[in-house]
């Protein structure tokens, strides 16, 4: 993958490791032995103590406000059921020492004070690690478990959103060396006033990460966050096509290039031999694509239940009965047209006489890295140094276990290159990322 | 076996007293640092209290300068560190959003290995303006509401519901997670929640008397009233006392004029009490006849938590009043609280 006519940019450049903890998807495999809980506290604890031991900046927990369902039933296939973020990350602040913090929390179904004031207690209670992974929601559906309902048209979800996080800021800026100033605004979104009560952290404010991707999403995050935490983490060409356009938007928004670091999602399978590398990627790729998975994610885009379908047989001959995909199994293709999508993948499978599964599986096979740890350290080297990206989100395929051997022959691998820190350089989640001060207080 | 009696120690912030911050041994900033949070539950934990309460309000705090955290972060960040002691925060219900507050108790509950308690209270009106909601005209209706609602979430899963079943691709069954269809005048919620039932099945429910209405499914209820009695099938009873005890350098009076000089104290409906620490342990030890425990809120935390330690609560030990939490062993079994069945759960 490495193309050598690609200059590096940025020779000096370090790798930079979160971890994803989902908690929701088919990535983890939970069916394993090793698997733990998904919601014992041993498995949060053990996974955010290795990631410290291998100096990862940030511990990242994702957020769903409704369980997940395919045509009104409940999915049943992943994992399902989590903590909430916050109270999960209050609780390791407790028990780690360094690594950031990183909670993943709605614009949509929160208010700016009650959610501003407990980021920032995380903050002073962390020592300064905390963060807030910007998303926003614009389902009824979602909606509906909460009292303001679902009201939110797409077209004004960034627009909340941003002067949701404009409100948090002055939240956290309220302190002014002797009490707190007021906070109050008064425009469509919010009509509020109230005295903040939390005291600065020492890294000021949270730092903001934002996943959105869409032109809206891009402009949000480039104007307003310090990371984006992106999808484009295993094509190199697409991430740096990404990342150039984040840069060229940073600058258009009156901000230093490299203001804006940029962390894909990735997912990491580490082995011995090549040989080894190729078994083990094939058998985490199986283990999270099941047959009964392989016609899930199928019967998603088609709309019906696909269940009594052989995965191993042809994907089906007759059109979705649905038009667009709908959100209710997680955001990914929601919105897609099913028809357009249908024909695509039976083109694909016609062309590589794939059966149902081998499609999905095919489709499923390009969520990362492979490779022995050399391999690996040169490839992410090569990543960070032509200017993709500033390191990796890695989602673990098994918790608490799956940073195991990233932590202990990867990243010593990365360190032998001087691609990766030997220690952390601070005690904020600021300092680890080396980011300026907050962008209200330059 | 004498009569169980259950010893709750109050800490937020500085003390009760409004000028508790100017007498503590840190300065202002520092009045909130996790190090100090961290010394107060593992000293509670080792005097075998049942439990810490966290109190919270989004007013501006006039005991301190500095404002103050939220109460349930504060509770979560002890969870990891202790494994006896009972946790219990504020979380206010009457511009909450429900699900939100079912989720942060439960996974406290999680995550503290079940030993998470809820004092549900109502807001301030003034909070109606920090969330652009109309001013509730009775927060106690609603309180009750939202209790209800947060425990039906909490039963949205049935116990056993995560199956694990690799031979059919089922990691759930979802015959027993259960929407929960909530609708009131003020908020709807559809469930279920999105974390499944915690250790505990349902964490403990407490209520301030005051915010008490014959409909809100209380565990606990904290009073300022010395007649306070349980009533058979009632929630357990604990009294909420405001003390300021004799230390070594000044007797209890003279702190409290002292005290008092930089600030009054505004009367929050609890019994106050004041004078040597053997004293008080004989006071609670009359009272523990008469209700299921006591909530002590210190004058200056600094300064009464080690009269506290020194005389009162090695007298109740003496008095075998005090009944140390067992490591491992959920804050309802401590209180004698049996594990409640699920609401949804069909036999």
């Amino acid at each position: 993958m490495t193309d050598d006519t690609t200059e590096l940019r940025y020779p000096d450049a370090v790798v930079r490791f979160g971890v994803f903890f989902q908690g929701v998807n088919h990535s983890t495999i939970w069916s394993d032995p090793r698997s733990g809980s998904q919601l014992h506290h041993s498995t949060f604890t053990q996974l955010a103590q290795t990631a410290e031991r291998g100096l990862f900046d940030a511990f990242f927990l994702g957020e769903g406000l409704r369980l997940r369902e395919q045509r009104g039933k409940i999915h049943d296939l992943d994992v399902v059921g989590r903590p909430d973020a916050l109270t999960e990350l209050a609780t390791l602040a407790g028990l780690t020492s360094k690594i950031g913090l990183v909670a993943t929390q709605n614009t949509t179904y929160n208010d700016p004070a009650d959610l501003a004031r407990r980021l920032a207690s995380l903050d002073v209670l962390s020592g300064g690690r905390a963060a807030w992974n910007v998303v926003t929601t614009d389902n009824a559906w979602t909606g509906a478990n909460f009292r303001r309902g679902g009201y939110l048209d797409h077209a004004d979800r960034y627009e909340r959103a941003e002067r949701f996080v404009n409100l948090a800021k002055r939240v956290w800026d309220s302190w002014n060396g002797d009490g707190f100033d007021a906070v109050a605004s008064d425009d469509r979104f919010f009509d509020v006033e109230f005295t903040p009560t939390v005291p600065r952290s020492a890294q000021q404010h949270p730092v903001l990460f934002q996943a959105g991707d869409s032109p809206a999403g891009r402009d949000f995050a480039t104007r307003t966050a310090d990371v984006i935490f992106s999808r484009h983490g295993t094509d190199h060409a697409d991430a740096l096509a990404f990342a150039d356009d984040i840069r060229r938007r940073t600058v258009a928004a009156g901000r230093p290039e490299g203001d804006v670091l940029i962390l894909p999602g990735t997912q990491i399978v580490v082995a011995d031999t090549e040989a080894e590398v190729e078994e083990k990627a094939r058998w985490v790729l199986e283990q999270q694509v099941t047959p009964a998975t392989a016609l899930s994610l199928v019967g998603q885009v088609w709309g019906e239940d696909l269940s009594g379908y052989d995965p191993d047989g042809p994907l089906p001959a007759h059109d979705p009965v649905i038009e667009d995909i709908d959100g209710t199994r997680g955001a990914h293709r929601a919105g897609a047209n099913a028809r357009s999508l249908a024909q695509q993948w039976r083109a694909v499978a016609e062309e590589n006489k794939f059966s149902l599964r081998e499609l999905v599986l095919h489709h499923s096979s390009e969520r990362g890295f492979a490779g022995t740890a050399s391999q690996l350290a040169d490839e992410l080297t090569f990543w960070v140094r032509s200017g993709a990206s500033n390191g990796f989100n890695i989602t673990p395929y098994l918790v608490p276990s799956g940073l195991d051997d990233i932590v202990d022959q990867l990243v010593p691998a990365l360190q032998d290159r001087g691609a990766y820190p030997i220690e952390y350089v601070g005690d904020t989640l600021r300092e680890h990322l080396g980011l300026r001060a907050p962008l209200t207080r330059r | 076996m004498p009569t169980p009696f259950h010893v709750f120690l109050e800490v937020d912030g500085g003390g009760w007293h409004p000028a508790a911050w100017r007498r503590s041994r840190t300065t202002p900033d520092q009045v909130f640092s996790p190090a100090r949070l961290k010394e107060f539950a593992v000293t509670a934990q080792a005097q075998g209290l049942t439990g810490l309460t966290f109190e919270d309000s989004t007013e501006p705090n006039p005991r301190n300068p500095v404002g103050h955290l939220d109460a349930v972060q504060r509770a979560a960040f002890l969870a990891g560190t202790t494994d006896a002691i009972g946790l219990l925060p504020v979380a206010a219900t009457t511009y909450s959003e429900p699900f939100h507050v079912a989720a942060q108790i439960a996974s406290l509950d999680h995550s503290s290995r079940g030993r998470a308690g809820w004092i549900a209270t109502t807001s301030p009106a003034a909070a109606a303006r920090s969330v652009n909601l109309p001013v509730e005209a009775d927060p106690a209706g609603e309180l009750a509401d939202v209790v209800r609602t947060v425990r039906a979430l909490w039963d949205s899963w049935e116990d056993d519901a995560v199956i694990r079943d690799v031979a059919t691709g089922r990691y759930v069954d979802r015959d027993r997670l259960h929407y929960v269809d909530v609708e009131t005048d003020s908020f709807s919620v559809k469930g279920p929640l999105t974390v499944p039932r915690s250790p505990q099945g349902q964490s403990v429910v407490a209520v301030h008397a005051r915010d008490l209405t014959p409909g809100t499914a209380a565990d606990v209820v904290f009073s300022g009233d010395e007649r306070a009695r349980r009533t058979a099938g009632g929630p357990l009873v604990v009294l909420d006392v405001e003390v300021a005890l004799d230390t070594e350098a000044h007797p209890a009076a003279d702190r409290l004029t002292a005290l008092d000089a930089d600030a009054t104290a505004p009367d929050r409906g609890r019994i106050r009490w004041s004078g040597s620490g053997e004293g008080f342990a004989r006071y609670l030890s009359d009272l523990a006849g008469s209700v299921d425990g006591v909530r002590v809120h210190a004058a200056v935390l600094d300064e009464d938590l080690r009269t506290l330690l020194r005389t009162t609560f090695p007298a109740l030990r003496v008095a075998r009043l005090l009944q140390p939490p067992t490591a491992g062993a959920t804050l309802r079994s401590t209180l004698g609280l049996a594990r409640p069945a699920n609401q949804f759960a069909t036999a």
